[in-house]
């Protein structure tokens, strides 16, 4: 199955990173849009699909956590960061679309296909901030080894400590608020280099 | 002085099919009660117009005006002529009590704030209180932060109480209404992501296609099944209804539509009450007064019996299952992200209450009747409730 890819619209977007996802022994995730039956994005990382998940909350309600690599022609598809948005997944019926916010259930891909929706309609703006909300989520992810334990542990415990980051909880707060509310990538990011102090 | 008669049952408890009142209903009249219950799993059934074909006596509906108007192809306004002329009436109608808003985050509670804002000034705005809880901002984050934080006084609908107090001190608007006569299907059915060749598909000339829909086919995890005998029995009925209505029931979506319009609207109004425990004669006369679904009047009626259409109710994608509501809150405040991508997300407002906590009947002057407490009253005026017609 071949996906049309416009690298074109892509090749200018500093925050861009070509990946092609080509193994079925590691655990790939699409983030399905049901609205426009296509996936909007594809990770290895569970953590990141999660976050982008409640991230994007504010821009499309209804976002399904998929496992792709289970896919019977997931090795055959070429699968990479442009061909998202023309995917889909045979098995959408069995998607629980009234709790999708709040349904944490990771959906097995029976068989990757052609997605349904108008593949005319641009979604290149749409797709450049879920690569820049990702870019930011991994950043802030990979600022510290301890943030995923951190961010478990003091949910609960508060600790009115520090520990030794580059970017602080406050400040992930504030940039995690900022992806969620934002709409206009050169706003969002002057606004985030501004809460890290590299403007 | 004439006798009490029950005037409306919550038919919740007929779910239970090892409950005594199931067991004991066959015994009153000769009728399919199987395919009855085996329905009301589905949408409770209380009919508004045309023949009833339900067991039950539907004096409620006269006695709450909750017929339906009577159709007028001429009804011209459109939805959102009939929203703004609407917040205006009920200003001045409602106008001796603050107003208290309960807002999910939802498309029908967010165009009656839409309404608010668009036509009533900075202070008229002090008279408004919006409850809601954290779940609603996660449904509309964008709304909530940029106009109802610098414009309402919020409540935390958290824990909540629709009691004495609260409608001493308001009335309380829902977005309650909406789902009947402006969705695109009936109820469970919006749920099936019906495509728009199926939708608009000459009812009469696909039975079967309609049957498979009134089984919920389609999915798997969470909608409620109909048997295939169900459906079928439930399919006749309501062919044998709309034959009786003079309302203009072409298409599947007009037939789904209708099934939930005409049946479910009693449900909808009462249904609030089935929240809070333990309600009293008075309870249920202040609610009757003081709550008020937004989408309730004729006007709404009027628009939705004529706008069953594909570009005004309703679109290609599953997110414009509201479109007219969608594009109402679009033309406020641009949110092309709602406008596109929102869909209906199961209500969250509401709290858990124990079944036992809950009124089984109506009396016809709003006494509620309990099972755990009441039973052999119940048996007794039972008999006044059933559909003679039938």
């Amino acid at each position: 199955m071949h996906i049309i890819n416009y690298v074109e619209d892509y090749q200018n977007f500093k925050y861009f990173k070509y990946e092609k996802f080509t193994n079925a022994d590691i655990d790939t995730y699409g983030l399905y849009n049901p609205v426009d039956d296509c996936f909007i994005t594809i990770t290895t990382s569970i953590q990141t699909a999660f976050i982008l998940k409640s991230i994007l909350s504010s821009r499309y309600f209804n976002l399904h956590i998929c496992r792709i690599n289970s896919a019977k022609n997931f090795s055959s598809t070429e699968i990479d960061t442009l061909s998202s948005h023309g995917l889909s997944l045979s098995n959408r019926n069995t998607l629980d679309l009234v709790y999708a916010l709040t349904n944490p259930t990771i959906t097995v891909v029976d068989e990757l296909c052609i997605t349904s929706r108008d593949r005319s309609v641009s979604h290149v703006p749409e797709h450049q901030w879920v690569i820049f909300c990702t870019y930011w989520i991994d950043f802030i992810q990979n600022s510290s080894i301890y943030y995923q334990t951190d961010m478990i542990l003091n949910s609960f415990l508060q600790l009115d400590l520090g520990i030794a980051s580059d970017v602080t909880p406050l400040m992930q707060q504030q940039i995690f608020k900022l992806l969620y509310f934002g709409m206009d990538i050169l706003e969002t990011e002057q606004s985030i280099k501004e809460i890290l102090g590299t403007k | 002085m004439t006798s009490p008669c029950i005037i409306f049952i919550n038919q919740e408890f007929l779910k239970d099919s090892t409950s005594e009142i199931v067991k004991i209903l066959p015994s009153y009249l000769d009728y399919d009660w199987n395919n009855f219950i085996s329905s009301v799993q589905v949408e409770h059934i209380h009919i508004r117009s045309g023949i009833n074909y339900s067991p039950f006596s539907n004096k409620i509906v006269d006695m709450l005006a909750l017929r339906p108007p009577k159709y007028n192809p001429d009804f011209n306004l459109s939805f959102a002529e009939v929203t703004d002329q609407h917040l205006h009436e009920s200003w001045k109608k409602y106008s001796d009590k603050k107003w208290l808003i309960l807002w999910s985050g939802g498309t029908d509670s967010t165009v009656i704030l839409a309404s608010v804002l668009k036509n009533l000034s900075k202070e008229d705005l002090t008279k408004i209180d919006v409850a809601c809880n954290r779940i609603s901002v996660y449904e509309n984050p964008q709304f909530f932060y940029n106009h109802i934080v610098p414009n309402f006084n919020l409540i935390d609908s958290t824990y909540f109480r629709l009691n004495h107090d609260t409608f001493d001190q308001y009335y309380v608007f829902t977005g309650d209404m909406a789902e009947t006569p402006v969705a695109t299907l009936g109820g469970r059915a919006t749920q099936l992501n019906i495509d728009r060749k199926t939708l608009l598909a000459d009812w009469r000339n696909n039975a079967d296609l309609v049957i498979s829909f009134l089984q919920a086919r389609g999915k798997d995890n969470y909608v409620s099944k109909r048997s295939d005998a169900t459906a079928q029995w439930f399919y006749e009925n309501i062919k044998n209804n709309i034959n009786s209505v003079d309302v203009p029931i072409e298409t599947c979506y007009d037939f789904f539509w209708w099934s939930w319009f005409n049946n479910t609207w009693v449900d909808v109004k009462l249904r609030s009450l089935h929240y809070q425990p333990y309600q009293t004669k008075e309870s249920i006369i202040k609610y009757l007064d003081n709550f008020i679904p937004w989408f309730g009047t004729e006007n709404y009626q009027h628009w939705a019996m004529n706008n069953n259409k594909i570009g005004v109710k309703y679109g290609d994608r599953f997110s414009d299952r509201k479109l007219a509501l969608k594009q109402y809150i679009y033309d406020f405040n641009k949110d092309y992200h709602y406008f596109k991508y929102k869909t209906p997300l199961d209500s969250t407002g509401r709290g858990t209450i124990r079944q036992e906590n809950k009124f089984f009947c109506l009396l016809d002057d709003f006494t509620p009747l309990y099972l755990k407490t009441n039973m052999s009253r119940i048996r007794q005026l039972l008999p006044t409730y059933i559909n003679n017609n039938l």
